[in-house]
């Protein structure tokens, strides 16, 4: 073969080379969109984007009740107390998840009183309250009850944003037989 | 070689090409099982009360329900109509929750004339009378599946069939992003007959 010859097969590999490397590297959808999440551990005060405060503590109990309602026997529900506002503009509390394993529950939608889920945010003035997750009754059973991790974020899409991660171990907590909620208050509580 | 080759195929009609093509196709197609019938999916018939399980949920029908209206669902039941409502338990069994209006709402057809295409005009748990509830993984929720039928069309005692539909968890390619439900696809069917509550008042 030529010198030219040589030179065409050989940037042809290199071309076929550098697209192979680019193929492999490129980040994937889950990789690119991720959250910046912002550890907030229990009772420590943390900051992201647009949303701030402290998830100062959790505790279970096996029924839950507010002035106007009563749940039913049979799950178990997570309680997590925290301060939350906003940073640079009004929001909502619209992400509160809790990830436990492979699964993922969001604040219940049950309760007649005021809790943290999907509260408006505003900043610099804390909204102080309550958190609730219903969850099944065997769930300190699932293997990753040790590490649930609990996630707020100041919008429905938190691709891109802050999200304040907290890790729980459900095992270790207090277990109570019922806990009544109390609305949630402006101010840090 | 390329002579031999050439002058073959040069004593072959050309018009036959698409007769020999057409040929060796069907062969193919026949050897590969491809006139076949296509097994049809049998359709799972399910009691009152017998678990069945989709993709989303494990789904238990309780009872089958028709009355004049459910006070506590804030319904607008038009003039001449009456609410059917389908009983039955649900338990979310994938792993994030799902909404049961924007997840849940092509569960269930009722196969009466008319609506067997309508979804549910609500979905509402029958402990808190919450409507459009979230269901969370693992968790059993009682559920009433609501629709308005003319009066006329359902009676106390008549077999009504319930069309349960499964779908599938769909990963979004090129312009979708995320993932979603695919299109529903019946799974079974729950044939039991409705029993007349009639007011709706003595619920209260």
């Amino acid at each position: 073969m030529s010198v030219r010859q040589w030179a065409t097969a050989g940037g042809l590999v290199l071309l076929l080379a550098a697209s192979g490397a680019i193929a492999a590297t490129t980040p994937a959808t889950a990789d690119w969109q991720r959250s910046f999440a912002v550890a907030a551990p229990l009772g420590e005060p943390a900051q992201g984007r647009n949303i701030a405060g402290t998830v100062q503590s959790a505790h279970l109990a096996d029924a839950a009740e507010d002035t106007r309602w009563q749940s039913g026997e049979g799950s178990l529900w997570l309680f997590v107390d925290a301060s939350i506002e906003s940073v640079v503009e009004p929001a909502t509390l619209a992400h509160a998840q809790l990830q436990i394993g492979d699964r993922v529950f969001s604040a219940s939608d049950r309760l007649r009183a005021r809790t943290l889920r999907g509260i408006a945010l505003t900043p610099g003035l804390p909204q102080s309250g309550t958190l609730v997750f219903e969850l099944p009754g065997d769930i300190l059973d699932d293997d990753g009850a040790t590490r649930a991790r609990l996630e707020l974020g100041a919008d429905v899409d938190v691709r891109l944003d802050s999200v304040l991660t907290t890790t729980i171990d459900l095992t270790a907590l207090d277990r109570d037989p019922v806990t009544v909620v109390e609305n949630a208050v402006w101010g840090r509580g | 070689m390329v002579s031999t080759l050439t002058s073959a195929s040069d004593r072959i009609p050309t018009k036959w090409f698409a007769g020999i093509g057409t040929v060796a196709f069907l062969l193919a197609t026949a050897g590969i099982g491809g006139f076949a019938d296509v097994p049809e999916t049998p359709i799972a018939t399910v009691e009152l009360g017998e678990a069945l399980t989709t993709q989303q949920v494990e789904l238990e029908v309780q009872d089958l329900v028709v009355l004049d209206d459910i006070p506590d669902l804030y319904l607008t039941v038009p003039e001449g109509e009456r609410v059917v409502g389908v009983l039955a338990h649900a338990t979310n069994v994938w792993t994030a929750p799902q909404s049961t209006m924007a997840d849940l709402d092509d569960l269930l057809r009722l196969e009466v004339d008319g609506i067997s295409d309508a979804p549910p005009m609500m979905i509402a748990r029958v402990d808190d009378a919450l409507t459009n509830p979230r269901l969370q993984p693992g968790l059993r929720v009682p559920l009433v599946f609501v629709w308005t039928v003319p009066a006329a069309a359902v009676a106390d005692g008549d077999e009504i069939t319930v069309a349960v539909f499964d779908r599938t968890r769909e990963t979004g390619q090129a312009v979708i992003d995320g993932q979603y439900w695919g299109e529903p696809v019946l799974a079974a069917t729950v044939t039991a007959p409705v029993h007349d509550l009639g007011t709706g008042e003595a619920d209260r």
